[in-house]
């Protein structure tokens, strides 16, 4: 029996699907696209194992959307998308409605993320800015702040946010990265890059609120590097909010699902290892996940081992990773 | 304007080039590095009135190609070190080769890598890291004025 067994393919999008983002609840699935649509998902009747489009938001943007994220009510939807613009959509009932556009950025944005409380968003962009907008009351949003990438470009710059944050960075020591996503107690930090590895960084004190440089350093140590699980690029990284898992896809096609044995012990809570003890290995490999490039891979936020997916075929896929069965398996 | 390669060395177009069909154990024709150089040859040089091949842009010898592996690598010489149109050239060639192989080769990038030969570009790194970026020709293949240019190369050079 595999150890990740595909439950449903979501078939819709016109083109590839760039990103998915489950709503906090993870009652709702969101996916947008090169088509420049957005489809929310939802179960089929309550407690039904088949997710089902609800709706199509559409019409806003001229352009791809790179990325979208909820806020943490799950009240609204932001999309980032190329034609330079961050939408913010709002759901009441069952209808959702644009409700605030935001514009600033010169170039593609690339990414948006709520901060925890829902007080700011942060954009960022190829025109190597990241952008903080701050609510105001009646749907406004102001720009409060612009921090800009280092020259040097091998270094991260942020704003302040935990783990449910996600931030870009300009370039490690050789390549581009691509996407980085905290663990869920925010201590430890996986990046993916264009050269076909993964990155476990891990912060030894609270300063990481501010800018740091993410190499090898005093304050940030390179844990592990994982290569050769993915034969190319590794587009997208994530932590399990209830299991000891990170999934990771990319353009070979695949995912992957690799276990962080040292790390979620009980009676650890979130607690982040030593740096070496913190073992991350791989425990599962879907070698044709998707017909092209695994563009996202999401866990969802509370049901352990569901797992969303997103690719160049213009496809979302929701698949459970069983545990169990590689435990009986091994 | 001024040209960038005010004289290039215009070679003549070849025949194509006719060998022996190779087929895999289930029978299905494999595409070569003739069959893709046939598909890139005619692309026309965004800066002259001539195709790739003419300028020697791109060759046969310089494409390689797994089918059993759904991968294709084409290298190609700009025809001077400082060519502002190298990234211009790669996204041509990329967009063809989109267009007409098929979706085992991941024509919507992955396994299709389009790179400048070594030491043929001033800004070779950034060039082959730009026409390797995923959402950067995705975004470029987005905008109007550069799909224009793009299928205007790619219709091909005037018969000569």
């Amino acid at each position: 029996m595999p150890k990740l067994r595909l439950l449903q393919s979501l078939e819709g999008h016109d083109d590839r699907v760039w990103h998915v983002a489950w709503s906090p609840t993870g009652d709702t699935l969101a996916s947008c696209s090169g088509d420049k649509t957005v489809r929310i998902w939802r179960r089929s009747q309550p407690g039904s194992d088949t997710w089902h489009c609800t709706a199509i938001l559409e019409d806003v943007h001229s352009r791809t959307i790179r990325s979208c994220c909820w806020s943490p009510t799950g009240s609204h939807l932001a999309t980032a998308s190329f034609d330079r613009t961050v939408a913010i959509w709002e759901v009441k009932g069952a209808v959702w409605e644009m409700t605030t556009l935001l514009e600033g950025h010169e170039s593609e944005v690339k990414d948006v993320a709520w901060s925890p409380d829902g007080g700011l968003l942060a954009t960022c962009s190829r025109d190597k800015t990241v952008w903080v907008w701050e609510s105001a009351p009646g749907d406004e949003y102001e720009d409060v702040k612009t921090v800009r990438w280092h020259p040097g470009g091998e270094v991260l710059v942020s704003a302040s946010y935990d783990d449910s944050m996600k931030l870009w960075v300009g370039e490690d020591d050789e390549w581009d990265v691509k996407t980085v996503r905290w663990h869920p107690g925010g201590e430890v930090l996986v990046s993916a890059s264009y050269d076909d590895s993964m990155k476990l960084w891990v912060g030894e004190d609270d300063e990481w609120v501010c800018a740091q440089t993410l190499s090898d350093g005093p304050q940030w140590q390179l844990a592990t590097t994982l290569r050769g699980d993915h034969s190319r690029t590794i587009f997208s990284v994530d932590w399990s909010r209830c299991a000891p898992l990170i999934a990771s896809g990319g353009a070979d096609n695949s995912i992957c699902i690799h276990g962080v044995r040292s790390l979620f012990m009980p009676e650890h809570g979130f607690q982040a290892p030593p740096v070496e003890k913190l073992a991350v290995t791989l425990a599962h490999k879907e070698a044709a996940a998707h017909a092209s490039d695994t563009n996202c891979v999401r866990w969802h936020p509370t049901i352990p081992g569901l797992l969303a997916s997103a690719g160049d075929d213009g496809i979302l896929k929701l698949w459970q990773y069983d545990q169990e069965a590689e435990d009986d398996a091994s | 304007m001024d040209l960038i390669n005010p004289s290039p060395v215009v070679h003549e177009r070849r025949a194509t080039r006719q060998r022996e069909r190779v087929t895999n154990a289930r029978g299905r024709e494999l595409i070569d590095n003739i069959e893709v150089y046939e598909h890139v040859r005619d692309i026309k040089d965004p800066e002259h009135p001539y195709s790739l091949e003419q300028l020697n842009v791109v060759s046969e010898a310089a494409i390689d190609v797994d089918d059993e592996q759904g991968s294709v690598r084409v290298t190609f010489t700009p025809t001077v070190e400082h060519c502002s149109m190298a990234t211009l050239i790669g996204l041509c060639i990329r967009v063809k080769l989109l267009r007409v192989l098929p979706t085992r080769f991941k024509a919507r990038l992955g396994r299709v890598d389009i790179v400048l030969a070594p030491g043929s570009h001033d800004s070779e790194a950034a060039v082959n890291k730009q026409l390797g970026d995923k959402e950067r020709v995705a975004a470029a293949l987005e905008n109007p004025n550069l799909l224009e240019m793009v299928n205007a190369c790619i219709a091909g050079a005037a018969p000569a």
